[in-house]
């Protein structure tokens, strides 16, 4: 499989700690994680030939800037899961109205998390 | 068995002798083995509980250690570097260098690089990878002996406490099928408390701070008989030692005529009819100065000129200063010293542990076939090993065990009879005694005279007489009998109730 063909998974974390364990967490489902961590990055991302299948976006440490994210996600139809600590409820509300597919409370069960995932992906759905 | 284990201390009370003997494993620590009564069972799983820097991984290490050549040793450790764990090894005298360490604790990169999560629970993240090192460590090791340090750690990565008690007790049989017996430690907290896993081991071994010193106690042993009780403990630099409560062996009948220990002075051994007999407990009491320390030197002093080994424990006074005023007497104790015939020890305060002292002595009498011990003070021994500890129990096992050991023991007590007055002992140390010789003042005109009695002899006859006696060329020296000059000695005001 060359490079262009990886299934990309966008992982929009603050928190190196979150970042590194959601990246290990992709890759067990055959997918390839990058990082994003800012909005150039991201538009750049988005307009590559092999666009991603889904995000996931940490709320945590980004302040409002993730929303400009989430934004822009949602601009390019990309579905994207949105994470975020129990008690905010506010960021719950804002993920869905900028188009999350859904917004889960930290700590999440990878497994469910995972599945979720692959059901975003519908592309992969639909075969090579 | 894997080591040679000393029977010497078996009960037959304490052991359950119905059980086949199983292969027994040593966990390096000698009177720990004698404690588990031979050692740990092979193949088993063994948890090692108890607070913070009491020595649970030190008992670890001796544990891993004691294999033999060929045997292979794994520790597996949750918090410390593999150079920790040896530096931390070698700083108590144990050198790691047969035993694998695999070390899954975080580095500092967990730290520095805030590689902190909170978008899955440890046990997503932690568990598996974890799992693959233990069994690929396992797997290339072989090790017939592990030690875990500490399985709580499991827990963390755990998603429940059921799952924990699953993945502890797959894990110990994943190790038991592989050959391996294993040693594991727990921490135990009033939130978290570790009731499981003593639950799961095949036996417990637990370290506690006792009211003086460190204990360890065996609370559980599937398959084997075991000494309950406090066993005190230390941990130096030289590793892990506890020492075995002592248990006096039982008693022997025996048939052949008594030998007797004579003190060498011809008047106080016609007033015990020939002197004490070998294996008996004898009192020597009275107020300070009166010559207690002189007379039991006369016992130590003839029973290794008799060829009997003798060895006299000195809590209180110098020796120097002892053995100088014997020569001043004219008795000499320089030459069975030099002789190797009588053994002189002081004995510093706060040096040993009581438990460690008697064992000490014990083990002493079956190398060295001690026969004779003066024990001086019974005072001195419980300031120097007592502590704020309780030795009158150590104090009264120790010197039955002597004694059934066929150990003639002198026991120099000091008591605060007012003169003209007769006391045993304020310690209710006197009913352990077969023996009891009483030295007394007594006013006589303008001078303080002493006395000298028997009070108590359980094997013979004895005079039942009071004389008069100064300390003198010789030792001692008895004058005569105190009725005849006048004076006489009677029961003080504060007599021991068990005297």
């Amino acid at each position: 499989m060359s490079a262009r063909a990886d299934k990309r998974i966008v992982i929009i974390v603050h928190e190196p700690g979150n970042r590194r364990v959601l990246g290990q967490a992709v890759a067990e489902i055959g997918r390839t994680p990058v990082a994003i961590d800012s909005e150039d990055a991201l538009r750049a991302c988005l307009t590559d030939d092999n666009p991603p299948r889904a995000a996931l976006v940490d709320t945590s440490g980004f302040g409002h800037a993730v929303w400009a994210l989430c934004g822009l996600l949602h601009e390019h139809e990309i579905p994207f899961l949105v994470l975020s600590t129990a008690k905010d409820h506010e960021a719950s509300h804002r993920s869905l109205e900028y188009g999350a597919a859904s917004v889960l409370s930290k700590p999440v069960t990878k497994d469910a998390l995972l599945k979720l995932l692959q059901s975003l992906d519908r592309r992969d759905e639909a075969g090579p | 068995m894997s080591s040679a284990v000393n029977e010497f201390h078996a009960q037959p009370s304490d052991i359950d002798q119905s059980v086949s003997s199983p292969e027994r494993l040593s966990t390096g620590i000698l009177e720990l083995d004698e404690i588990l009564d031979g050692g740990l069972i092979a193949r088993r799983d063994y948890l090692v509980r108890g607070g913070p820097g009491l020595g649970k991984t030190t008992l670890g290490l001796h544990f891993l250690c004691a294999g033999h050549e060929g045997e292979r040793a794994l520790f597996i450790g949750f918090q410390e570097s593999e150079a920790e764990l040896r530096a931390n090894a070698a700083s108590v005298g144990i050198d790691t260098s047969n035993v694998n360490i695999l070390s899954l604790a975080e580095s500092d990169a967990f730290f520095t690089e805030a590689q902190a999560y909170d978008v899955f629970a440890a046990s997503d993240v932690e568990q598996a990878p974890m799992v693959n090192q233990l069994v690929e460590a396992i797997d290339r090791i072989r090790p017939t002996r592990v030690f875990v340090d500490s399985l709580t750690q499991l827990r963390f990565v755990s998603a429940d406490l059921g799952q924990f008690r699953k993945q502890v007790a797959s894990f110990l049989r994943f190790l038991d099928g592989r050959g391996a017996t294993v040693l594991f430690t727990s921490e135990s907290t009033r939130e978290v408390p570790d009731d499981d896993l003593q639950f799961i081991a095949d036996g417990v071994i637990a370290l506690a701070q006792g009211p003086s010193s460190s204990e360890l106690r065996v609370t559980k042993f599937r398959g084997s008989g075991f000494q309950r009780g406090a066993h005190p403990f230390r941990v130096d630099d030289s590793g892990f030692h506890v020492y075995r409560r002592t248990l006096p062996p039982p008693q022997r009948v025996v048939e052949t005529a008594a030998v007797q220990l004579r003190s060498g002075n011809a008047e106080l051994d016609g007033m015990l009819e020939g002197g004490v007999e070998a294996g008996t407990v004898t009192l020597v009491t009275g107020p300070t100065g009166i010559g207690k320390s002189t007379l039991a030197g006369l016992f130590a002093v003839a029973s290794a000129r008799a060829g009997r080994p003798a060895a006299v424990y000195q809590f209180e006074e110098e020796m120097n200063g002892w053995l100088a005023r014997l020569r001043t007497l004219g008795v000499d104790a320089d030459s069975p010293v030099r002789e190797g015939m009588l053994s002189l020890e002081q004995v510093e305060p706060l040096r040993y542990l009581a438990a460690e002292f008697t064992n000490n002595v014990s083990r002493r009498v079956r190398e060295e076939g001690l026969e004779l011990v003066v024990i001086d003070s019974v005072a001195g021994f419980e300031l120097a090993l007592g502590g704020e500890e309780d030795v009158k129990q150590p104090l009264h096992a120790f010197i039955k065990t002597l004694s059934r050991l066929g150990v003639t023991v002198i026991l120099v007590n000091e008591n605060h009879a007012a003169v003209g007055n007769l006391q045993v002992s304020e310690r209710e140390i006197s009913y352990v005694a077969d023996n009891v010789i009483y030295l007394a003042y007594v006013q006589s005109g303008d001078a303080l005279a002493k006395i000298i009695g028997i009070m108590k002899k359980r094997l013979s006859g004895f005079d039942t007489r009071q004389r008069a006696f100064e300390i003198g060329p010789g030792g001692i020296r008895i004058n005569g009998l105190a009725s005849e000059l006048g004076i006489s000695v009677g029961i003080g005001n504060t007599p021991s109730r068990r005297n």
